[in-house]
């Protein structure tokens, strides 16, 4: 009778300790204790390119970024490729390099200017120490950068591009008859008032306002106005044309900025993003971000800075 | 007899309620966080013309850690002309003076101390005093002495203000010293939680991420629009999640801008700590539920969420209550059987020190993380240590309400005990030598 209270005891116990042994294991092991690793956003759009470079000089994987493989297609001098032609091999051109229309590159490192040649696809990044033109009817996977300027043609598909100078082709490249003047400080310690509506805010054709504004709605901006200050709208935002904003643009829905506009902050839009011709964001002496999932831009529109869309960006007319 | 334990069946069932809609609320976010849109909006402006900013860094003898968190903020990726850091020594006792002008005497130029040898106790009279005195800049982060910012993270901080809604951004915290001992892997777990599914859901669906004193930053007009640092309460972040939302402004949580930070490692200094936390939440909680239901530009969610996110601490104390209820009904003869029944799921799934079972397994799944979530069983220990604290801390608070007298402010202890490897890879190669004295002076 003992025994098998005994045994009815011991069968118990362990039917309710088979659950938890894992975690006794665990505890006894420890072979999980290590910290979180922190994420390290020092990332720049141009780090696969670094540790290509990397890999070619020293032969080391440089960055977590950087594949094993170092196979890659070493150009010593200026090349022109033929069309239609697919590069499995990451290639590196010591010279100027240009291709024919309907190429596909898996990365392109140059250490001078890339001309991608029409309908061309860019599978991973591609980055040139001077400029890098990318044609009519081309995709970039991934990254897109360059050491002095980026040339997006129409009908051109991108991801990221970096450059302290982004142009797209054709259209009428915007000449501001006030340039902005460089500040001493950053606008956004410069105003610090800010106007909270919880419906629409507009501004009247030709208006000057300094200061921020939050709208629980819509903003518009009529032709010709001007703000000092950042803007914020929970809903869709317009800029009309020639309106100039010496502040960023934040809208939690759909942005369109149009023609002849000047934007001195980061543009960022949780929906859709148009910019229509002509516009400039960012100067030379400070460039900025432009940011949302889907980004449409016009022809003759220049971007000083960061270009992310992070689902799809078309340049389109 | 029967009348009186129908009586109780009242509050008993309230508190069920409340307790079940808290118990969906953590399914919600959980669920949103595993299957729903991700919401970033201010986490990728890599480029900008980047503010002047201050990073105050609030230290209370903190000689054991301050010296490695002022070498990381030395070698942060911002640019140097518009960064100033300023270590605000509040009436340290131990070396944390000496140490914090042996960093300053290495770094001419870089760092400005504030060493307050008297005035009010408490973080934010320190604050307070440092924000009206020596701070310039509009934006201000703020760090505890034993954190450890990484390269990025200023910039990932200051980003947010770009959007001019925004009053104040909260960065994610996360343990270094996991592996010392159960109680920092089991908080190591709950906090995982809180910041990658409670703060994470509620960036997501707009509701109102909450400020948690450090590794985070706001506004210099905003603080000041909503009257400043109040030095009367124990947990002063959420005091001012609560009033800037108030006032209009935002609160944002920013995932990815991630600050190793330590855990307690005794359960003594657990308790301690969590039972400031559940007090002062709870002075938070009666001063402004209502005013979350004046007239204001806050949507209906943000106000539901507003609540719940007071009255979290409130749930442990009626959780005991509910239990104690259940007994008397139970020998009064009066048993409701489906509301227990529901009580005793609810219970185990909606409460655990702001952290679910399923939210702290769905975080350890977030994070990639791999045996640890074995661990899981465990928790269910440290759930019932909060519990018991945070109830004895309402109780307390109840009875210094009623009896009079001021609530006690505990400073978490350190006991730094870092593998030199991790120091290392925080801290940037160049400063590691002063930190490793630094390291073995603690140790």
């Amino acid at each position: 009778m003992i025994g098998a209270v005994v045994s009815l005891v011991a069968l118990t116990g362990t039917l309710m300790a088979v659950p938890l042994a894992p975690a006794f294991i665990e505890l006894y092991l420890g072979q999980d204790t290590e910290p979180m690793p922190v994420k390290d956003l020092t990332e720049n759009v141009s780090d696969f390119a670094r540790d290509f470079r990397n890999l070619l000089e020293d032969g080391s994987p440089a960055a977590h970024h950087a594949p094993a493989r170092a196979s890659a297609l070493v150009l010593e001098t200026d090349v022109f490729l033929d069309e239609g032609l697919f590069f499995a091999d990451r290639i590196y051109a010591k010279g100027k390099l240009a291709a024919g229309g309907h190429n596909v590159f898996s990365g392109v490192l140059g250490e001078k200017d890339i001309d991608l040649g029409e309908n061309a696809t860019v599978l991973s990044w591609a980055h040139a120490q001077g400029a890098v033109v990318v044609r009519s009817g081309s995709t970039v996977y991934g990254r897109l950068s360059a050491g002095e300027q980026v040339e997006l043609g129409v009908g051109c598909s991108f991801e990221r591009v970096h450059a302290p100078l982004v142009t797209v082709a054709g259209g009428t490249k915007r000449v501001p008859a006030n340039p902005a003047q460089p500040e001493e400080t950053s606008v956004l310690e410069r105003v610090t008032n800010r106007i909270l509506s919880r419906d629409d805010f507009v501004l009247e054709p030709g208006e000057r306002l300094c200061s921020n504004v939050v709208a629980g709605r819509k903003i518009r901006l009529a032709e010709g106005s001007h703000v000092i200050g950042s803007l914020k709208s929970n809903g869709r935002m317009e800029l009309g044309p020639n309106v100039r904003v010496e502040g960023s643009l934040v809208s939690a829905s759909d942005l369109r900025i149009g023609d002849g506009c000047l934007v001195l902050g980061p543009v960022l839009a949780e929906g859709d993003l148009f910019i229509a011709s002509g516009t400039q964001i960012g100067t030379p002496q400070r460039p900025t971000t432009v940011r949302a999932p889907r980004i449409r831009i016009s022809p003759g529109v220049t971007i000083h800075g960061s270009l992310w869309a992070h689902e799809r960006g078309q340049v389109k007319d | 007899m029967g009348h009186a334990s129908a009586l109780l069946a009242i509050p008993f069932c309230a508190i069920e309620i409340v307790i079940v809609i808290y118990a969906v609320r953590h399914y919600w976010f959980t669920l949103n966080r595993l299957f729903g849109r991700q919401r970033y909006p201010l986490i990728d402006i890599d480029i900008a013309d980047w503010p002047a900013v201050t990073v105050l860094v609030a230290a209370h003898n903190e000689e054991a850690v301050i010296a490695d968190c002022l070498e990381c903020l030395l070698h942060v990726d911002y640019p140097a002309d518009r960064l100033h850091i300023i270590p605000v020594n509040d009436r340290s006792t131990d070396r944390t003076e000496a140490i914090i002008d042996e960093v300053v005497a290495r770094n001419p130029g870089r760092i400005t101390p504030f060493h307050r040898r008297s005035g009010k106790a408490r973080k934010a009279a320190a604050l307070q005093e440092a924000m009206e005195n020596l701070v310039h800049t509009e934006i201000v982060l703020l760090f505890d002495a034993d954190y450890l910012p990484g390269k990025s993270l200023i910039r990932q901080l200051v980003a947010p203000f770009f959007d001019p809604e925004v009053g104040c951004v909260m960065g994610r915290v996360v343990p270094m010293n996991v592996g010392q001992n159960l109680l920092t892997r089991m908080l190591e777990m709950e906090r995982a939680a809180g910041y990658q599914i409670d703060q994470q859901a509620r960036m997501n669906m707009r509701l109102v991420p909450q400020f948690g004193g450090t590794a985070g930053g706001m506004r210099k007009s905003a603080l000041f629009e909503a009257g400043g640092w109040n030095t009367d309460t124990l947990t002063e972040d959420t005091e001012l999640t609560y009033r800037l939302l108030l006032h209009g402004w935002k609160t944002v949580y920013q995932n990815r801008a991630e600050c190793y930070e330590e855990s307690p490692v005794k359960w003594p200094v657990r308790v301690r700590q969590n039972k400031r936390w559940a007090k002062g939440h709870n002075q938070v909680m009666w001063k402004y539920t209502l005013s979350l239901f004046r007239p204001s530009r806050l949507t209906l969610l943000e106000r539901l969420d507003g609540v719940l996110l007071l009255w979290i601490y409130a749930m442990a104390p009626a959780l005991l209550i509910a239990w104690l209820l259940a007994v008397a009904m139970f020998y009064m003869g009066y048993y409701l059987e489906v509301p227990m029944m529901v009580l005793f799921v609810a219970a185990f799934t909606a409460l655990g020190n702001l952290a679910t079972f399923f939210e702290i397994a769905a975080s350890a799944r977030l994070d990639g993380a791999k045996a640890r979530v074995q661990i899981l069983p465990f928790n269910f220990l440290g759930f019932l240590v909060s519990m018991m604290t945070c109830s004895q801390a309402a109780f307390e608070l109840v009875r210094e309400a009623i009896l009079g007298g001021d609530a006690k402010w505990d400073k978490t202890e350190r006991a730094r005990k870092m593998e030199p490897r991790l120091v290392q890879e925080s801290v940037p190669q160049a400063v590691s030598q002063p930190v490793e004295v630094s390291v073995r002076e603690a140790a």
